[in-house]
């Protein structure tokens, strides 16, 4: 089965064509970075594999996801380069043609927003380039699938086709340079070796180190030596200029640009948003929206909707059903205690889960995340970070899994470790239905005002925490930052609730697998115990399990072992928090259960108990993502008993601190 | 009777299955969590990071 | 004369990236910053935050620490 691969610059739409031509739904944005990690998918009703690969400038890797093309094209074997070109920014776009051209493998250009480009006073000729470059392109619209078809046929045509011979001279010294290199290479490379030699030229780290693992690298070293000192200036950028004039030439040739068009809505709304006042309080303002929509206006209401849906008819419902087949007591209250409870307490989070996350959608598409990452930056910057730390942070609202994949955008390995470390402590959505189970119990009146102040609190201590490390644990190593702003676009409807969708469905089928087993082995610990099966809730396992952390605990004011018991479950996912506590108090619905919470919570406990779960440790799939990627098992461990110590020393300065003051 | 038995095994079985999974998912990582993972044919995070400060 | 002397909202023209920090130039290069190329000065965050420009049609976001470093005319 062969294998195409898509290349192109970063935020040209090559996630968006993949989905388009695989028919699958991944991850779209508006910024520099979504896509960190290969995927495959089969061209739809065809046996050929996409490869969707991070966007790159060039094929010198600055930042990890950067190098996951490079080791793409060094190791892997496909057969065609799908070549993504984002027409109203040519001339940047075709540098990395030019040296996908030079690789030698067969080559398509898909030359994609050719709608944005007109709108831009930018007509590219396509027929006329693709006579020039010498390889077919065919113009599409990837957001809308318009020419997707004629790109699908362009495809399957170019796979039976020869490879292409591309050819730009870049004058006799370096002509020389490149035969003498290639000479040295051993015949078994399956690589073109003038790409080789080039890149080699040009200073590309991974490529050396590639040779270097086959042939003596001395002579190598030599003959680039000896060119340089004949040019008379560094090799990369003469190789870069002779590039840029061929392109130049190209772009002469074959588009018309019109005269700059008066303010584009971009620049208008840019006025606004980054402004130097206005900037971070329109920030704050957006999130606040955010909360305020999640808990107050329009996710909490849909959740009582949900929760008496659960309570009543639900129940009622399986329980009549129960009696009918003639169920036994074990079966009932296994069902209607254990499932009902534990998986039901968690769905009726779902409405709020979707609304934060089609802000979270709607940031990433609209392009404003870049702007929040310049608008953070001087920020950032004093506590050792930069701006674009900024963006896995907010992916990392959603789930903390993909926000430590983000952070391979970030190119300084040390501030990519920061970013990863610190995740942990922005407050994913699983931990959210344990937040809106306890201020509905306790705060009424401030729901989201309470649950903002949470998620500022675990920005605030991560950010403590960066800048700790920044100037101990991780110091001397200078501090990067630049950004790309894309235009900002309205984000379609579909796309929104795709992309909505995408992060919800995670959540609705975790539910109905993993939490459904956790339901029920939280709901068997209560039945056994010790002194055999049925005893009552405070002589079964989970309250002997439970218990052992309850004198631990007790400075922080829950010092009950069903706290302690929920807190353990909570480890494998942090949802199930709110499942074990159903379960637990035998609450039938929400109501019930938060007027039990008032006999083992007071206010105070309550906002203790909330922090703890929002710091005290990343989940387990959280855990096994930062292990791999930072490949290091010290800095895992570092990052759970982190989190465990500060979770600690939060929520005991909280619950004493409180009490000193006079609060209960 | 027996319908105990048989809502009672599904029901067991099911949670113990998804629970091995779950366990087994996790600790993967970085696959696990994309949406690809099934039909996914090539090996995420085999590049190893080679530029560690 | 250098890219942070430029006024808000006025161009010029980048003639030297030679000071500039390894990575960052090669970022900037490859999103299009170079020399000759014309630049125009968009905003400026506050507190010594950082510089958004244009160049071809692109807005970027740098530092203004390495802002400095971009000698324009």
């Amino acid at each position: 089965m062969s294998q195409i691969a898509l290349f192109g610059n970063p935020n040209t739409g090559k996630t968006s064509l993949f989905n388009n031509l695989t028919g699958s739904y991944e991850y779209v944005g508006n910024w520099s970075g979504v896509t960190v990690e290969k995927k495959v998918g089969i061209l739809r009703h065809q046996h050929i594999h996409i490869v969707d690969l991070p966007g790159v400038y060039s094929l010198h890797p600055l930042s990890r996801d950067e190098g996951v093309a490079t080791e793409f094209l060094l190791t892997e074997s496909f057969s065609a380069i799908l070549n993504i070109v984002d027409a109203s920014q040519l001339k940047r776009n075709l540098h990395l043609t030019v040296q996908l051209l030079e690789f030698g493998k067969p080559l398509i250009i898909a030359l994609n927003m050719i709608d944005v480009a007109e709108r831009r006073g930018v007509k590219v000729d396509v027929e006329k380039i693709s006579q020039y470059v010498g390889v077919p392109v065919v113009p599409i619209i990837a957001r809308t699938g318009k020419g997707i078809d004629g790109l699908v046929h362009a495809v399957l045509s170019t796979s039976k086709q020869e490879a292409q011979r591309f050819f730009l001279n870049y004058g006799i010294e370096v002509e020389t340079a490149i035969h003498r290199i290639s000479e040295q290479l051993p015949t078994e490379l399956n690589l073109s070796k003038r790409w080789l030699a080039l890149q080699f030229l040009e200073e590309n780290q991974r490529v050396h180190e590639y040779l270097q693992a086959s042939v003596d690298i001395g002579p190598l070293l030599e003959v680039r030596n000896r060119v340089q000192e004949l040019i008379g200036r560094p090799l990369p950028q003469y190789i870069h200029d002779v590039r840029e004039k061929w392109i130049v030439d190209v772009i002469e040739k074959t588009t018309i640009i019109a005269p700059k068009q008066p303010l584009t809505i971009t620049e208008r709304i840019d006025a606004i948003v980054t402004n130097k006042y206005l900037g971070i309080p329109i920030f704050l303002l957006f999130m606040y929206i955010m909360f305020m929509l999640t808990f107050d206006w329009l996710g909490s209401p849909l959740a009582d909707l949900l929760d008496q849906f659960f309570s009543g008819p639900l129940t009622d419902g399986l329980s009549k059903l129960l009696s009918i087949v003639g169920a036994s007591p074990f079966i009932k209250e296994l069902v209607l205690n254990g499932i009902v409870s534990g998986v039901g307490g968690v769905l009726v989070f779902v409405p709020q889960i979707f609304i934060l996350f089609f802000f979270i959608s709607f940031l990433e598409d609209s392009g404003y995340m870049a702007r929040v990452a310049m608008v953070m930056d001087r920020f950032m910057e004093a506590i050792g970070l930069n701006g674009k730390a900024f963006i896995p942070m907010i992916i990392g609202f959603g789930c903390n899994v993909p926000g430590v994949m983000a952070a391979r955008t970030i190119e300084q390995p040390k501030e990519r470790l920061l970013t990863i470390l610190l995740l942990p402590f922005m407050s994913c959505s699983a931990r959210l239905p344990v937040y809106a189970l306890f201020v509905g119990t306790f705060f009424t009146k401030h729901e989201a005002l309470v649950v903002f102040l949470l998620y500022v609190l675990g920005i605030v201590v991560a950010l403590l925490l960066a800048k700790l490390f920044s100037s101990t644990l991780l110091k001397n190593e200078s501090s990067i930052f630049v950004v790309e702003l894309p235009p900002y676009r309205m984000p379609q409807a579909l796309t929104l609730w795709r992309s909505t969708w995408d992060k919800g469905k995670g959540f609705v089928r975790k539910a109905g697998t993993f939490i459904f087993a956790g339901s029920v082995a939280i709901w068997l610990l209560t039945y056994i115990g010790p002194k055999g099966i049925g005893v009552g809730m405070d002589d079964s396992f989970l309250a002997a399990i439970g218990g052992v952390l309850a004198p631990i605990l007790a400075p922080l004011g829950f010092g009950t072992w069903q706290a302690g018991a929920s807190l353990i479950t909570g480890f494998l996912a942090k949802e199930v928090v709110v499942s074990t506590m159903n379960i637990i108090y035998h609450a039938k619905n929400m109501d019930a259960l938060q007027g039990l919470m008032v006999h083992y919570f007071t206010p105070l406990s309550a906002i203790s108990f909330m922090t703890f779960v929002l710091l005290y440790i990343p989940c387990l799939a959280t855990v096994a993502t930062i292990h791999k990627e930072t490949n290091s098992r010290k800095w895992t461990f570092i990052s759970i008993s982190c989190a465990l110590c500060i979770a600690y020393l939060v929520s005991f300065s909280i619950y004493e601190g409180g009490k000193l003051l006079g609060f209960s | 009777m027996i319908a105990n038995v048989v809502i009672g095994g599904a029901i067991f079985a099911y949670a113990g299955w998804m629970f091995v999974r779950h366990v087994k998912k996790s600790s993967q990582g970085t696959c696990a969590s994309c949406s690809m993972a099934d039909g996914c044919h090539g090996s995420c995070g085999t590049y190893e990071h080679r530029h560690k400060g | 004369m250098f890219l942070t002397d430029l006024q808000q909202g006025k161009k010029a023209v980048i003639t030297n990236l030679g000071m500039m920090n390894e990575v960052v130039k090669q970022r900037l290069i490859h999103m299009g910053l170079q020399e000759g190329e014309e630049i125009c000065l968009k905003c400026v965050m506050p507190f010594g935050g950082p510089l958004m420009v244009e160049v071809c049609g692109q807005c970027i976001c740098l530092r203004r620490k390495d802002a400095a470093c971009i000698g324009v005319k």
